[in-house]
């Protein structure tokens, strides 16, 4: 059975899309690097879509702002009311939000906004814990809610919000927040920095209703390796990380492959 | 020589070209209802101090002294202390006025002031969006207001409302604008 | 800005015989040429330099350039080994890794960007992040990391415009590096009234590369091909101009306009798009020059990579792209706009590669202008030849662009100081460590790298924080990881820049081995004042001394009985305003070989029950210590002692302490001494895990502040207890003293108990306290709680 096809679109400013291409081929799917100057039908023949981090057109006027107007997203739209998965990382989640795709009502209904953090401004990038919420989302379905993930933040502009009050606080309850930020011991994260950014309701990630389509701000590509996650990392990642250097096993995978996992499941499954 | 209460403009806009307002130009035509027949589109920082001022002169020159302000190699900056002041703004262009809910304040330029003049001022910081269309767009103010605020994909861009503010002028800009109270 | 006309006489062959008056007159038109050199040039082209010649050979000849005060000195450098493929001279440095990668190579471009930082910090020093890059990317490479170290005044005496650089700086850093996707692997900072007035943005890039595809700049040897220049990326305009000048000259003035400006979301397009012409050039074995354009802009571009490769070149200037503007030709050729390369290519390919920049890529809607075109073409003529239209504005001998500029320089060396008895102390040894912690050399950096994205590429196993040097793994499918640390303390420099300099080679080495990586290359920075001060001159020929001489002696784990090499540097002089030049500033880069990135050692203490031992020398003397300088109150202090012959057995223990993973921790002892290591071993872990450290210092056999803050060279490893007989055995094989100082204590705190028997304690807690304080609070501009 040929391997399911993922497009990464490759915006002029993403910079994450090798390592994520890695990660998708790793779990056994078959990635391609998609130009933004392809002609958008061309994407019709792909299964899965992934929108890598960077800063596609330098975040001009607003990060993502531009991308989302670009006819690759109009198809890409199109594909995923077909039900096909879109994942956003970062930036992509960014475009995600920016085209209306997440959470995939009428029209646009989120922002990720500048970070609101006590003491500092701007860019901010360290390691936290997300938690996996129940959730239909096609790339955590496969995860018991309450496990604990480590995963990399980098970004300045993170924090779901909407003009809305309780937006977000609603998406979660109807399911559509799959990952929140956490303690390492799994509590809800209590404010800055286990809460990066101050999302609302903790949000890490935010899906649409039928589960799909994903905007995540961690970086999974970026935590492939369970030897190579950082030594602060405790608990069963913590002992993952000890186990693989311990043994010599560069290659022993990290909590990021479980989120590229969820998808190839998924893409087996269809 | 320190006036009384008073709010300043500083209207900034690069001496080449911007990619930014290029982009969004290009983007808008091709994409968006309300851009269809936009002639024009520049990105312009409008800065607004509030507070016991200089005189023009004054002024002027220490928001040249300073890149909390603007950059004299790669910048031109307008001043504006009352509303008859010119604009650097066509006769028939209008502005959309964007800032970050709640962030338009900026704490690096005042300390600097502080640190200059002895002085405690208010700096806010938006930007100015200055719109230009051809003759055939029949409402204007109806394209402008679409290009404004981001409803989905075919329809705005400037302001994202679930994070910013954004403020429409057209003919007379406001004095002050970004500042709520005088 | 200059104001002539190209193609006109800068000066007749009259006005030539009065040399001082012509480079006045230069001068005033934003032209720096010496008078020996206005005769040099009228004798070099046997005739009087047209307008533009004189612009391009006062660049050319500019400090920055021509490294003229320096370069004879800079032979010292040992930069030869078996594993170095290209040594300094171009670019970047090329050395080759050790079997099973020795497909590959290592690009390393070390650079620096003062002035700029100090006009324009978030411009300065981006654009300083982007020349390096382009050093790398031009020898054929893909970037795989950058790192910096930064040199600021006085946060709290020097007021609010030393704090302004110091955020700005590091935002010019972060907002180019994060976005080129390029991951910060860490650097230095130090703090210090001497740098007010000029601070130091210091830059290294790092690179991996086919070691069969390395690019040179040169126009390739095949004489029977006709080859093009084609030059890519950002149209021309006026940016920068004179940068090299004024890099060469004291500060004063509005010089924002001098400062470049940088673009990563180009730079970033270019790279990928750069990378996809390597790739094609490669497959069809298609020979090719490469470089990128920096100070001197087109002209020292293609005037080099034709003198390199020994032909001639013309160039047409109005083929290149440029900004719709009218720009005099002389501007055109010397402007320092950003973001842009120059290949060399058979004309017959130069279609098909252009193409690739303008429609594939679609540079020109990436940035208004961008792209590809030819511009001129290499021949044998022997000469250099511009043309603006139909005009010639530049015909010299191509030897004279590279006939180099050599100034003798009066120097004076110093006389070492003696090393420093303290005469006060300080009793309170509690207060004393929270001090060095809570003050601006002593406090945590974190605050500052978080501006960093330290992931992207996905290659990081050991990030900034995290351990003495930052680990990086060389590919997905290969065991192998680099290591990179740096070292240069400015007060031992400033104090003894001979004996400083050997510190420096062997601080950047230790912290290498400290995270297993056995040191493999070096680059250096030298940063100055003036070359006309003999004191200052005398300084430098002190520290390259110093700094051959420790190279000499580290090599061995790479290659037995080689140095370690210099493979790339860059000399900064002029720093310095008035009287006041910067303290002697070298800055080395150490990149170390780990084998199998599995075994990279971190600062964090791993399991309660371990054993603490400390290796290196005696804990005797507290000259050249921050406690000293910061508790005790005094600032004039000898470096300690350093014997190369140890140290280099010292590094080796540490390396095979990794390799054979006896030790599960490793941190080398240097600024604030013992003391602050283990503070940092215990603030390096989670609070989670709740470790902490005991030890009992009486086995030193030094007083109690000696024993807590000395900082001679001196490494601990955290070892699990059956390993300690190992760790002993090869400090006794090596003669290297070694003391069991401690354990890991399953409690968040550091208790010592001292020489003398008192014992002193602190919390987890008050430890972070203190060191988290300082950059957060000089970031938010809040004044220090008395």
């Amino acid at each position: 059975m040929t391997p399911a096809r993922v497009a990464v679109i490759r915006f002029p400013g993403v910079n994450c899309e090798a390592e994520s291409a890695r990660a998708l081929a790793r779990v056994g799917l078959e990635p391609e690097l998609f130009m933004w100057t392809r002609t958008p039908s061309d994407l019709r023949d792909f299964q899965a879509y992934l929108l890598p981090g960077g800063f596609a057109y330098q975040d001009r006027v607003r990060a993502g702002a531009l991308a989302a107007k670009d006819p690759l997203v109009e198809t890409l739209s199109e594909e995923a009311s077909r039900g096909k998965p879109v994942l956003g990382i970062c930036n992509g989640a960014q475009v995600l939000v920016e085209a209306g795709l997440v959470p995939g009502g009428a029209g646009v209904e989120l922002a990720l906004a500048r970070n609101h953090m006590p003491d500092r401004s701007g860019y901010y990038a360290r390691w936290v814990y997300a938690r996996v919420e129940p959730s239909p989302c096609v790339f955590t379905r496969g995860l018991s809610p309450g496990m604990v993930l480590p995963l990399p933040v980098a970004h300045g502009e993170g924090r779901f919000t909407s003009s809305e009050t309780g937006r977000v606080e609603a998406l979660a309850r109807a399911g559509q927040v799959p990952l929140r930020y956490a303690s390492s011991d799994g509590v809800d994260a209590d404010g800055f920095p286990a809460n990066p950014n101050g999302a609302d309701a903790g949000a890490a990630a935010v899906c649409n209703g039928a589960g799909n389509v994903l905007a995540l701000m961690p970086h999974p590509e970026r935590a492939q390796d369970a030897g190579a996650l950082p030594a602060a990392v405790v608990g069963v990642w913590g002992e993952a990380r000890a186990a693989a250097r311990l043994r010599g096993e560069r290659d022993a995978r990290g909590p990021g492959l479980l989120l590229f996992e969820g998808l190839r499941r998924h893409l087996m499954e269809a | 020589m320190a006036g009384k209460r008073a709010v300043a403009q500083a209207w900034i806009e690069p001496v080449n070209d911007d990619p930014e307002a290029v982009s969004a130009l290009a983007v808008a035509r091709a994409h968006l209802s309300g851009g269809r027949a936009l002639r024009s589109l520049r990105r312009l920082r409008l800065i607004e101090l509030s507070g016991a001022l200089p005189a023009r002169a004054g002024l002027e020159g220490l928001l040249h002294r300073s890149i909390q302000f603007y950059n004299p190699a790669k910048e031109r900056c307008v001043v504006r202390m009352a509303a008859a002041d010119a604009l650097p703004l066509g006769g028939r262009e209008q502005v959309v006025l964007v800032f970050e809910r709640g962030e338009e304040r900026r704490g690096g330029a005042e300390r600097w002031w502080r640190h200059e003049t002895g002085r405690d001022i208010e700096v806010r910081e938006g930007v100015a969006w200055v719109i230009g269309f051809e003759p055939l767009e029949t409402d204007p103010a109806g394209a402008v207001a679409e290009l404004a605020a981001l409803r989905d994909r075919r329809h705005g861009l400037l302001c994202n409302p679930h994070a910013q503010e954004h403020r429409i002028a057209a003919g007379k800009v406001p004095l002050p604008w970004i500042t709520l109270r005088t | 800005m200059t104001t002539g006309t190209g193609s006109a006489l800068a000066y007749t062959a009259e006005e030539a015989r009065d040399p001082a008056a012509v480079a006045v007159q230069l001068a005033a038109r934003g032209v720096t040429l010496e008078p020996d050199e206005v005769t040099l040039l009228v004798e070099l082209l046997g005739r009087p330099p047209l307008w533009a010649e004189a612009v391009l050979f006062a660049i050319l000849w500019s400090e920055h350039c021509s490294y003229k005060s320096t370069r004879h000195l800079l032979k010292r450098l040992p930069t030869a080994a078996p594993h170095v493929v290209v040594g300094p001279g171009e670019d970047a440095g090329v050395v080759a890794l050790p079997a099973p990668c020795d497909d590959l190579a290592l690009v390393l471009a070390h650079e620096s960007h003062n002035h700029p930082s100090q006009v324009l910090p978030v411009e300065g020093a981006a654009t300083g992040v982007g020349g390096i890059v382009r050093d790398v990317v031009c020898m054929g490479a893909e970037v795989i990391g950058v790192l910096d170290a930064l040199r600021f005044g006085d946060p709290h005496a020097g007021g609010v415009a030393v704090r302004d650089i110091v955020r700005g700086v590091v935002r010019g850093i972060a907002d180019y590096g994060n976005a080129l996707g390029v991951p910060n692997l860490g650097g230095d900072v130090y703090f210090d009234a001497g740098f007010d007035a000029n601070c130091l943005v210091n830059v290294m890039a790092l690179g991996l590369a086919p070691r069969d595809g390395i690019l040179h700049s040169r126009v390739p040897e095949d004489s029977e091909t006709p080859w093009v220049f084609v030059l890519v990326g950002k149209p021309t305009d006026e940016s920068g101009f004179g940068g090299a000048s004024f890099a060469s000259g004291e500060l004063g003035g509005d010089q924002r306009g001098a400062v470049q400006l940088p673009d990563p979301f180009l730079k970033r397009v270019l790279n990928v798009a750069n990378a996809e012409l390597m790739r094609r050039v490669r497959e069809r074995g298609i020979a090719a020059g490469f470089k990128d354009l920096g100070a001197g802009g087109v002209a020292c571009a293609t005037s080099e990579l034709a003198a390199a490769g020994g032909c001639g070149a013309e160039i047409q200037l109005d083929q290149l792209h440029r900004v719709p503007r009218r720009i005099p030709p002389e501007v055109l050729l010397c402007a320092e706009t950003q973001e842009r390369y120059c290949w060399v290519l058979p004309e017959g390919y130069a279609a098909e590669a252009c193409d690739l920049f303008n429609r594939e890529f679609a540079l020109g809607a990436v940035c208004p202008g961008a792209g590809a075109r030819v511009i001129g073409r290499a021949d044998r003529s022997g000469r250099y030849r511009v043309m603006w239209g139909d005009e010639r504005v530049v015909d010299c001998p191509v030897e004279a662009i590279t006939t180099g500029r050599r100034v003798q320089r009066p120097a004076r060396r110093r006389p070492p100081p003696a090393p420093a008895r303290p005469q006060n102390a300080a009793p309170d040894v509690h207060g004393a460590l929270l001090a060095l912690l809570g003050s601006w050399n002593g406090c945590s950096r974190e605050y500052l790298f978080r501006h960093y994205d330290s992931e992207v590429q996905g290659r990081t196993w050991l990030r900034p924080g995290e351990g003495d040097a930052a680990v990086i793994r060389v590919h997905p499918e290969r065991a192998m990881g680099v290591a990179v640390a740096v070292g240069g303390n400015p007060y031992w420099c400033g104090s003894d820049p001979e004996l400083g300099a050997r510190h420096a080679v062997a601080e950047a080495a230790r912290n290498v081995a400290c995270a297993g990586g056995r040191p493999w290359a070096l680059t250096d920075c030298l940063n100055f004042g003036h070359p006309q001060e003999a004191q200052v001159m005398g300084d430098i020929a002190a520290t390259l001394e110093g700094l051959a001489v420790a190279a000499e002696s580290l090599g061995g784990l790479a290659a037995r009985g080689e140095p370690l090499p210099f493979v790339s540097g860059n000399v900064s002089l002029h720093n310095q305003s008035g009287e006041r030049a910067v303290p002697a500033s070298p800055i080395v880069w150490c990149v170390g070989v780990v084998h199998d990135v599995t075994t990279s050692l971190g600062l964090a203490l791993q399991g309660a029950g371990d054993f603490l031992v400390l290796v290196g020398e005696t804990r005797d003397e507290l000259t050249g210590s921050a406690y000293a300088r910061e508790v005790l109150g005094e600032p004039d202090g000898a470096p300690p002692s350093l014997d190369l012959a140890r140290e280099a057995r010292l590094q080796e223990l540490a390396v095979l302490a990794a390799e054979g993973c006896w030790a599960r921790a490793a941190h080398d002892v240097s600024d604030g001494g013992l003391a602050v290591a283990l503070a940092e071993m215990v603030m390096a872990g989670p609070p989670e895990r709740g470790l902490g450290i005991e030890v009992d210092l009486a086995v030193l056999e030094a007083s109690a502040p000696a024993a807590l803050f000395s900082e001679r060279p001196a490494i601990v490893l955290e070892v699990a207890p059956e390993r300690a007989a190992r760790v002993f055995q090869a400090a006794r094989e090596r003669s290297l003293l070694a003391w069991p100082i401690g354990t890991v204590a399953a409690a968040p705190l550091l208790r010592a108990r001292l020489p003398g028997g008192d014992t002193v304690q602190w919390t987890a807690e008050e430890l972070r306290a203190a060191a988290e304080a300082p950059l957060a609070r000089l970031w938010n501009e809040r004044q220090e709680e008395t």
